[in-house]
């Protein structure tokens, strides 16, 4: 018997140093990312236009507040004014610089806000009695049954016009769907066997939340978040188009499209230049997030 | 299954312990119906039984995850209460059946093993020279501490499991199909494996499987289960030698052989039972070629029919009773 005993107890092989790095799923995923082209193309354009946004004094000599009746709409290409002026002879240039500014942080500020409020909402839902779950998600649905925009609308409406309260707006058109994304994140993984493993420790909530849950029902939740980038951004210009968003003079893309409007037929060009920034842009945020979804699907486990 | 004289060394005992799943529409399962089982020290006890026959339930309540409606577990001679302590945590630990749901994908090998002594209270660098040092002694790298459970392979992964569960220097090890997810070579790597933990470290395990020969490879006892019960115990040379209830003839009768030329029909036909709505009397009547009125009128209890080889069984009658009645 000892025999057999030993035999077997060699026949355990013990493992060697590994050979490959040690990579965490982030890296991983981080990895996968870079190697997607158009994915790249599209992080490219957005940091030229994050990084232009942010160092638009740099870029431009012209305050995108100062009028200059004389040369009210002048053409693309102008001297002096490279993108031309507006109606009101506001250089185009600094005001598109600037307008990326709040049209960024309106594609940003929302999601970032909706993620963590759903993400709270959400697990606090997955992990609590049917009762408490319950009264969180049919709130949930109340928000969830009205269409965005119109949602947007009326509670931008309600606060009064205003560029924060149009990103508070957003932030809770954006809540219900990321609340139930992470709710039903929660609730899969509440009940696999490395979270039972982990409480049969004796670790307490807020460490099982921190250690096990979190970082796998963020998973989801970040692949959903960032397909609505584009959508916030696209909101929330469309709110300022509405006036229920920024103020004038304050440069946004959504309400610059509004007031160029009049000036279609005039000066065709300069007057879809936001529109073309706004699409441009969604159109980034849109395949970044696609590119990122794609990293994060590819997985061993 | 044991005399009063081994109870001293009993180390885990379970005394008729009942669970019951309630459904949706108000329809229960019963899944562990009265068993009584016990594990002395340093010991293994195999239980065997189909998928759904109350094994992992059963492995469950002995590690505090599922609370029994009724019955007792005691450890070491003392009942555990329902809320566990720290230290009835420590002492028994568990072994998940499949490798890649039990750890978490976002925690590397050594955050997963070293939670457990963390919650603790041990500090970040005793943590991280437990954890390198529990790596070793399970067969792995002390540098796959860093490593993320994609990186690993079933087997690594199966070690990592045993690791974490090893973490507080427990005293009974539940293994849940430990193996049963793994290829055949790598089973018997982790069956060596554990095996020489046993000697080492002086553990008991309760080891659940399907399979009947890993069962027999690892264990001291066997007991054998059908829909939440169990019908038969012994050791496994008696079970595998001169298996008594019908049930477990038929286990043994389905076990695929080298060199049989000829299948044999099967010994029972049909499928398990519902537990939803479970057989009266005994609960393998519906399938026993022996089975008679009185299986269906009253339960058979586990009766010692030969040198601590038990059977529930009408077929055995108490041989105490069988004895008086004679006389």
């Amino acid at each position: 018997m000892t025999a057999v005993e030993s035999s077997f107890a060699e026949a355990a092989w013990h493992s060697e140093e590994p050979a490959v790095s040690p990579r965490s799923y982030w890296r991983e995923v981080g990895q996968r990312y870079v190697r997607n082209v158009s994915g790249m193309v599209a992080t490219g354009v957005l940091a030229v236009l994050v990084l232009s946004a942010i160092f638009a004094p740099l870029l431009t000599g012209y305050d995108p507040g100062a009028s200059d009746p004389l040369h009210r709409l002048l053409p693309v290409g102008s001297s002096g004014h490279l993108l031309g002026t507006d109606e009101l002879g506001r250089d185009m240039t600094a005001r598109l610089l600037y307008g990326g500014r709040t049209s960024l942080l309106n594609g940003f500020v929302p999601v970032l806000g909706a993620t963590v409020a759903g993400l709270a909402l959400g697990m606090w839902a997955g992990l609590s009695r049917p009762l408490t779950s319950n009264v969180i998600m049919r709130s949930m649905d109340v928000l969830y049954a009205f269409p965005a925009i119109l949602l947007a609308i009326s509670i931008s409406t309600s606060l009064g016009p205003g560029i924060s309260n149009a990103m508070i707006a957003t932030t809770i058109i954006f809540v219900p769907p990321v609340c139930r994304i992470a709710q039903a994140a929660t609730r899969e993984i509440a009940v696999k066997e490395y979270v039972e493993a982990a409480r049969m420790t004796g670790a307490g909530t807020v460490r099982l939340v921190r250690t096990q849950i979190l970082p796998n029902v963020f998973t989801p939740v970040a692949a959903y978040a960032s397909g609505l980038l584009g959508i916030s951004m696209i909101i929330a210009a469309s709110l300022s188009f509405l006036g229920l968003g920024i103020q004038p003079p304050t440069p946004e893309w959504g309400f610059m499209l509004q007031s160029l409007r009049g000036s279609i037929y005039g000066a065709a060009i300069v007057a879809t230049l936001p529109g073309a920034m706004i699409f441009l842009t969604s159109i980034a945020f849109n395949r970044m997030s696609d590119a990122f979804q794609e990293a994060m699907n590819v997985r061993s486990s | 299954m044991s005399g009063p004289r081994d109870k001293e060394s009993e180390l885990l005992a379970v005394a008729d312990l009942h669970k019951t799943f309630r459904l949706r529409g108000g329809r229960e399962a019963s899944a562990v119906d009265g068993v009584t089982m016990s594990v002395a020290a340093g010991a293994t006890l195999g239980i065997v039984g189909e998928s759904g026959c109350g094994k992992s339930t059963l492995a469950r309540m002995i590690v505090g995850l599922v609370q029994p409606d009724r019955g007792r577990i005691s450890f070491d001679g003392k009942p555990l209460p329902a809320e566990r302590s720290g230290e009835a945590r420590r002492d028994i630990q568990m072994v998940f059946q499949d490798p890649y749901s039990a750890l978490n994908p976002k925690a590397s090998v050594g955050d997963s093993v070293g939670l457990a002594l963390r919650v603790h209270g041990h500090d970040r660098a005793e943590t991280r020279r437990r954890v390198r040092a529990l790596l070793d002694q399970v067969g792995l790298h002390a540098n796959h501490a860093s490593y993320y459970p994609h990186q690993l392979s079933g087997g690594q992964r199966q070690r990592v499991n045993i690791a974490r569960a090893l973490a507080l220097d427990p005293r009974l090890v539940v293994c849940d199909e430990a193996v049963s997810a793994l290829d055949k070579s790598v089973q018997a790597q982790i069956l060596a494996l554990l095996r020489e933990l046993r000697t080492e470290k002086n553990l008991s395990f309760v080891f659940i499987s399907h399979d009947l020969n890993v069962v027999e490879y690892m264990s001291d006892q066997v007991a054998v289960m059908y829909l939440g019960r169990i019908v038969e115990t012994g050791t496994p040379a008696q079970l595998y030698r001169r298996p008594l209830h019908p049930y477990t003839k038929a286990l043994l009768a389905s076990v695929p052989q080298l060199g049989t030329k000829v299948r044999e029909p099967p010994v029972v036909d049909g499928d398990v039972p519902s537990p939803l709505d479970p057989p009266s009397g005994c609960r393998f009547r519906t399938r026993c070629p022996h089975a008679t009125e009185i299986c269906a009128a009253t339960t058979p209890r586990l009766e010692e029919h030969d040198q601590g080889q038990r059977v529930a069984c009408h077929l055995y009658p108490p041989q105490g009773e069988a004895h008086v009645r004679r006389s």
